[in-house]
């Protein structure tokens, strides 16, 4: 069966296969046995699962990632599963699996394809130390990158997704990957996710882009990923240097406020939304330190997206 | 696979690379597996692929090294005092502690210390007010502890999240195994930082008990790689093979020094000095359990990893379990903890009472 994506790569003399280039029964069989190896820069996974929700909505947003190589070593190998015994088929339960472990407790089967995403998110958050990783979107125009970090339930998402289908490059929609020797912020292009009332507003907005199937009862609520956009995976593997960091709130009540953050806080808030800088300890801090004194660093409550991106786009025009 | 590197040929591909990181990081010695690298100059000949993994790890283990040193000097000032003189690091911490070879690249789930069983009590209460909590545990499982075990159960730091296990000995009185614990504490030694451990040979003496009394062997390899780099790291002339062999015989663990020993040499190709492989060799079993135990050993001391392909690993691992369950508890007791285990799930199952929370009627009774 691996002979399947080796042939395709030998066959087609294509340096790169995607996804896509297979079709869909391919895939199926492939995620059912050896599993289909993906490119997404910073990493590669691996990715098994017999569960046709999975094996669908990954097909579709992952269409346009490079595949890794037969020969090629893969950095993680992750599984979507049916729970074992009863829960296969009373109030039915998925597993993530991680190699040989299940880091989470089972949800429902309802869940299945974010529960993917959400695993693969706790791959590199817990094991790629080798950079410093953030709670963040980053996204870039013009080669100027700039960070959105924000809690959930800010709007971040939403922001990426309008972003992100607007001209200005996606490089990450969770989490913003800065190796600490030279202050880079590297693409992690993935699917976005986007809950409850922003998946309608979104597919309003953008009516072409590929959605997957919506997961209901999350501990988020509705959850739904959209498929990044091609321009996005085109920079994977080139670096950029953040410019600004821009802390977005959606806030009903104004239109645009705009805070202009100093040094500090604007430091204390970075550190707050790191996943690892205390592993990373002195590394960690200092790049968070470069990075709050290199950036311009703002605080924007907003409900109208048209202030918002303009005040982006000035802020792009303006940074040299 | 690693003599292989060590030997710096480069004939090894991607899939076999793969294969090294993920035994690796399965078995716990990622990290370790960087300092090797790294000992040997032989950071330049491996793929990026390896070394990416490898510095993630060690960014990791460097992390854990340092917050035990932060959390043991805390630890020996709270415990401190007039009445308190006797505690000591064990295992992992003391390896950290005593800067000893088999720190580097060591990760740890937990600080092992060693304290008097009349003060144990006494330290447990100071160390609450210092936010030290035990997780919520039923009453079965304290008896369980407090009874039978030679520990308590595990603290927690509420701030950190550091788990502390306070020992009074280092086998469960119950096995009849643990040993007059006063021959451990006459080896407590002062680190140049101020750290009280054991020293070198009751170190690695207690490490290895722990590891032949194990029931579960999933950090079996990553233990055994410990004595081996623990045993390397001693000179052949050294005072150590005198001394481990005297306190094994003293406190009765002459076996699991040899099975130590042997496996060490069997896995790792440790070399032992001469005048102390005379001298062990009368303590192996007899050639028939000998057999059956490396049947069982050189299966669950290996890296345990589907692509290791170790036949007959899930059998050998059961095996271990009873062994090691065995030799921890005698089988009138095992027997009356297994039922009671059993009980106590069917009770959760159709009850709700997991005998952590009091009962409604007591509460309203107040």
């Amino acid at each position: 069966m691996a002979c399947i994506i080796g042939e395709l790569f030998g066959c087609t003399g294509k340096q790169e296969v995607r996804l896509g280039d297979l079709n869909f029964g391919q895939v199926k069989k492939a995620m059912a046995n050896e599993g289909v190896a993906i490119d997404l820069g910073i990493a590669s996974f691996r990715v098994r699962s017999k569960l046709t929700p999975v094996v669908k909505n990954f097909y579709s947003l992952y269409a346009s990632h490079t595949l890794v190589g037969d020969d090629q070593p893969v950095d993680f190998h992750v599984k979507v599963k049916s729970s074992s015994s009863l829960r296969k088929w009373i109030y039915p339960q998925v597993e993530f699996v991680c190699d040989q472990h299940s880091p989470f407790l089972p949800l429902p089967k309802s869940q299945a394809y974010p529960v993917l995403e959400w695993g693969m998110n706790w791959c590199i958050a817990t094991h790629c130390h080798n950079f410093l990783l953030i709670h963040s979107a980053v996204l870039a125009k013009d080669g100027k990158a700039i960070m959105f970090p924000a809690p959930p339930g800010s709007g971040k998402s939403t922001l990426t997704a309008y972003l992100a289908n607007t001209g200005w490059q996606l490089l990450s929609d969770e989490m913003a990957v800065i190796d600490t020797n030279t202050g880079l912020v590297h693409p992690f292009s993935r699917p976005i996710c986007l809950k409850n009332n922003s998946i309608d507003l979104v597919k309003e907005w953008f009516p072409d882009v590929v959605v997957s199937d919506v997961a209901r009862d999350t501990n988020k609520g509705d959850v739904a990923h959209v498929k990044p956009p091609l321009s996005s995976l085109e920079g994977i593997g080139s670096p950029a240097k953040i410019t600004a960091v821009v802390f977005p709130k959606f806030d009903a009540s104004v239109d645009i406020e705009i805070y202009q953050l100093d040094k500090c806080t604007a430091f204390l808030s970075l550190a707050e939304n790191g996943f690892n800088n205390n592993i990373l300890a002195k590394d960690g801090f200092s790049a968070l330190v470069s990075i709050a004194e290199q950036a311009n660093n703002y605080e924007v409550n907003y409900s109208n997206m048209d202030e918002m991106v303009s005040f982006l786009d000035d802020e792009i025009e303006n940074l040299n | 696979m690693l003599k292989k590197q060590n030997s710096g040929c480069p004939d090894i591909n991607g899939k076999q690379w793969e294969a090294l990181v993920f035994i690796a990081r399965e078995s716990g010695v990622l990290a370790r597996v960087h300092h090797v690298l790294a000992d040997k100059e032989l950071l330049d000949a491996v793929p990026d692929f390896v070394l990416k993994h490898t510095n993630a790890a060690k960014m990791y283990a460097d992390k854990q090294a340092h917050q035990v040193k932060f959390e043991s000097a805390l630890l020996s000032e709270i415990i401190k005092n007039d009445q308190v003189r006797d505690f000591a690091f064990m295992k992992g911490a003391a390896y950290v502690l005593s800067d000893s070879p088999v720190a580097k690249g060591r990760t740890f789930s937990d600080i092992d210390l060693l304290v008097s069983k009349s003060q144990i009590e006494d330290i447990e209460r100071k160390l609450v007010v210092y936010g030290w909590f035990q997780d919520e545990t039923s009453d079965y499982d304290q008896r369980y502890y407090r009874q039978w075990t030679h520990e308590i159960p595990p603290l927690r730091n509420n701030a950190r999240g550091t788990i502390l296990d306070l020992h009074h000995n280092i086998l469960p009185p119950v096995s009849g195994r643990a040993p007059n614990i006063q021959l451990f504490w006459d080896k407590v030694i002062t680190t140049s930082s101020g750290s009280q451990v054991f020293s070198k040979p009751a170190l690695a003496l207690h490490s290895l008990t722990h590891l032949f009394f194990q029931e579960e062997f999933s950090h079996g390899f990553r233990d055994l790689s410990d004595l081996n780099i623990l045993f390397s790291s001693v000179e052949k002339e050294d005072d150590f093979w005198t001394d481990i062999l005297e306190l094994a015989i003293a406190t009765r663990f002459e076996t699991e020094l040899f099975y130590a020993y042997r496996y060490c040499k069997l896995i790792f190709a440790t070399d032992f000095p001469p005048q102390f492989v005379d001298k062990i060799g009368q303590y192996s079993p007899g050639k028939l359990r000998l057999k059956m135990l490396d049947w069982l050993f050189l299966r669950v001391l290996l890296p345990q990893h589907r692509f290791s392909d170790i036949p007959l690993l899930a059998l050998a691992n059961t095996i271990a379990l009873i062994r090691g369950h065995g030799l921890k508890m005698p089988l009138h007791i095992l027997l009356y903890h297994s039922i009671s285990k059993l009980f106590l799930s069917i009770n959760f199952l159709l009850t709700g009472r997991d005998g952590k929370n009091p009962p409604q009627n007591e509460e309203q009774g107040q």
